[in-house]
């Protein structure tokens, strides 16, 4: 990338969402370029500075706020909101632009050490499961080895995200691919959300830019620093409800809960190297997922990174674009539970033809799906939206052929391109 | 009102339960004042339930964006007939922004003083994509504008602030 494109693509930085090759290769630009540097710097103080940051700074500390004549409260309340996202999200990189006082500072070195890594590779262990979503994580659940590989090469970014015997994400620079073994492979542009919340823990920074901010959110949040002959150690608290790691934890039903992460550098280098996040819901404390030994810029192959397995792709840009526009006019204007009622009849039926696109990644595991729910009737449909669900949880008797009776739930959601309902899990 | 609006009315609500701070803020931020925000929002609404009673409604795509436009609109509305845009004199401009805020309305106070700095055209992006929480491609879809012309908005107007920022610290 040059200066002309740089100023080209820098506005994109300051969009709702950032495209994450746009992110690497202006980061990568940026190191290099002390002037464009500077100019996302300047522009991201004026950004920050039109935000409504001393009214939540005030309420932060809890000192009690004024009554107004006018109605500023709701707004305040957005603010809140607005500002977790644009620290969390919108301001990847922690340069002095970025929420900065003396308390969020600490991690500050930290960050500028592990986010200039050519390439790095470490294993995560999770508590979630083999073949749910990547954003999927349960205190109930046992752990899971997920094998996380990244490269950067030319201002192009690559990486590798496998759970063991079970899903797995492939970035080849271009597409993206996502594949269950033998059930699902489904590939999209760069820009498709395969791994949702979890992409945090692709990028180091990220992980330690989050505590950062939440440092810098609300002095309920607090780190403490110890250290030994080799290493350092910060061990961060959030106990600042919803303000904490919610968003790496997007779906993971951190709610009320308290996180505490440790994490561990090596003095000589300044790396990230360990990393222990625990979940304290009503004084149980749970460790949720811990990474051992980060390996960073290590020799990689870009072939062996990317490698996918040999089937049959479905580009999930093409999933609804077949529909015809009555058809899609009536799929449009569905509420959650109609879309619900219609994909389960559908596969109840036999006869999924009329729920092509909604079960367009369970296409290979259909005729076992159809099978399973044979002969059984659905109803009583209701409808749950859960704030760190971009879906909707759509509640449900199931009533099987003896008779039996149970109560399940199907998660769908219709942020696509066209705005219908599509499957995601619960099937 | 037939089945398929009342479908509509559903995700219209659902829209309005989801987005009502945003477009509260945003509301507020363009019109300087809360009751007047709440007003408008009202307006908005009663004017997007309308827009079900006729038959044009399933022209529309984005239920979403289709609210901001209508909100966007009402509050020009509303300015231009209490020519508001010149609440803040231009002549004070800026000298507030190093003052400590001591309530939210200090903060608004803040803000729409460096947002008067620029033309309005680039304000309204900046609102939208700011307290609206609209992405780039939403503005363009609300404002009807192609989505570079948006981008270039924000920029020069984030270019604009900061120079009006410098200059008042020298």
């Amino acid at each position: 990338m040059n200066c002309k494109e740089f100023k080209d693509k820098v506005v994109d930085l300051f969009d709702t969402t950032i495209d994450m090759q746009t992110q690497t290769e202006c980061k990568a630009h940026m190191a290099e370029c002390p002037e464009c540097k500077a100019y996302y710097e300047e522009l991201a103080e004026t950004f920050k500075a039109l935000q409504p940051q001393e009214a939540l700074a005030k309420q932060s500390v809890s000192s009690p706020v004024a009554k107004h004549r006018h109605l500023w409260r709701p707004i305040a309340a957005a603010a809140v909101f607005l500002l977790g996202f644009v620290i969390g999200w919108s301001h990847l990189f922690s340069t002095s632009a970025v929420a900065e006082t003396p308390r969020g500072q600490i991690f500050e070195q930290w960050i500028k050490s592990v986010q200039n890594v050519g390439s790095f590779q470490m294993a995560v262990y999770a508590r979630t499961m083999p073949n749910d979503n990547f954003a999927y994580f349960n205190p109930k659940a046992d752990f899971v080895r997920i094998d996380i590989g990244l490269l950067r090469q030319n201002d192009s970014v690559f990486y590798r995200m496998e759970k063991q015997n079970g899903r797995a994400i492939v970035f080849d620079g271009k597409d993206q691919y996502m594949w269950i073994p033998n059930a699902l492979y489904v590939k999209g542009p760069r820009a498709a959300n395969f791994l949702e919340g979890f992409v945090s823990l692709l990028y180091p920074e990220r992980l330690l830019s989050m505590q950062k901010s939440a440092i810098d959110f609300s002095k309920k949040n607090d780190v403490v620093r110890t250290e030994t002959d080799s290493t350092i150690t910060l061990t961060f608290k959030g106990t600042e409800k919803n303000h904490d790691l919610q968003q790496l934890l997007e779906t993971g039903k951190m709610g009320d809960c308290e996180v505490e992460v440790e994490n561990v550098f090596t003095k000589n280098d300044g790396l990230l190297r360990f990393i222990k996040l625990w979940v304290v819901d009503k004084g149980q404390k749970t460790l949720l997922l811990y990474i051992e030994n980060i390996q960073y810029n290590v020799m990689m192959s870009r072939a062996n990174l990317t490698q996918i397995p040999d089937a049959q792709w479905m580009d999930v840009t093409e999933v609804t674009s077949a529909t015809a526009s009555d058809r899609l006019n009536n799929l449009q204007n569905e509420t959650a539970a109609q879309a619900a009622q219609r994909i389960l009849e559908a596969i109840i039926d036999g006869d999924t033809s009329n729920a092509s696109e909604a079960l367009a990644y369970y296409k290979n595991v259909l005729p076992a799906l159809i099978k399973n729910m044979k002969g059984c009737k659905v109803s009583n449909f209701k409808e749950r939206r859960d704030g760190d669900y971009v879906g909707t949880y759509v509640f449900y008797t199931l009533m099987h052929p003896d008779g039996k009776q149970e109560q399940k739930h199907i998660a769908i959601r219709n942020d696509n391109e066209k705005h219908i309902w599509i499957a995601d899990g619960g099937l | 009102m037939n089945q398929e609006n009342n479908i509509t009315m559903n995700k219209l609500a659902e829209h309005l339960r989801r987005e009502q701070p945003h477009l509260m803020r945003y509301a507020c931020y363009r019109l300087g004042d809360a009751d007047d925000a709440k007003d408008a929002l009202q307006d908005a609404y009663l004017k997007v339930c309308g827009k079900l009673s006729n038959e044009k409604s399933s022209e529309v795509k984005d239920w979403r964006n289709y609210i901001f436009r209508t909100l966007s609109n009402i509050c020009t509305s509303r300015l231009s007939l209490s020519s508001r845009l010149k609440m803040i004199p231009l002549d004070a401009r800026l000298e507030m922004t190093d003052l400590p805020a001591e309530s939210n309305e200090a903060d608004y106070q803040r803000i729409a003083q460096l947002l008067v700095e620029i033309p309005e055209e680039q304000a309204e992006v900046i609102r939208l994509r700011i307290y609206g929480n609209n992405s780039f491609a939403d503005v363009a879809e609300i404002l009807s504008l192609p989505l570079p012309t948006v981008k270039s908005r924000f920029l020069y107007g984030l270019e604009k602030i900061r120079k009006a920022m410098k200059q008042t610290k020298h």
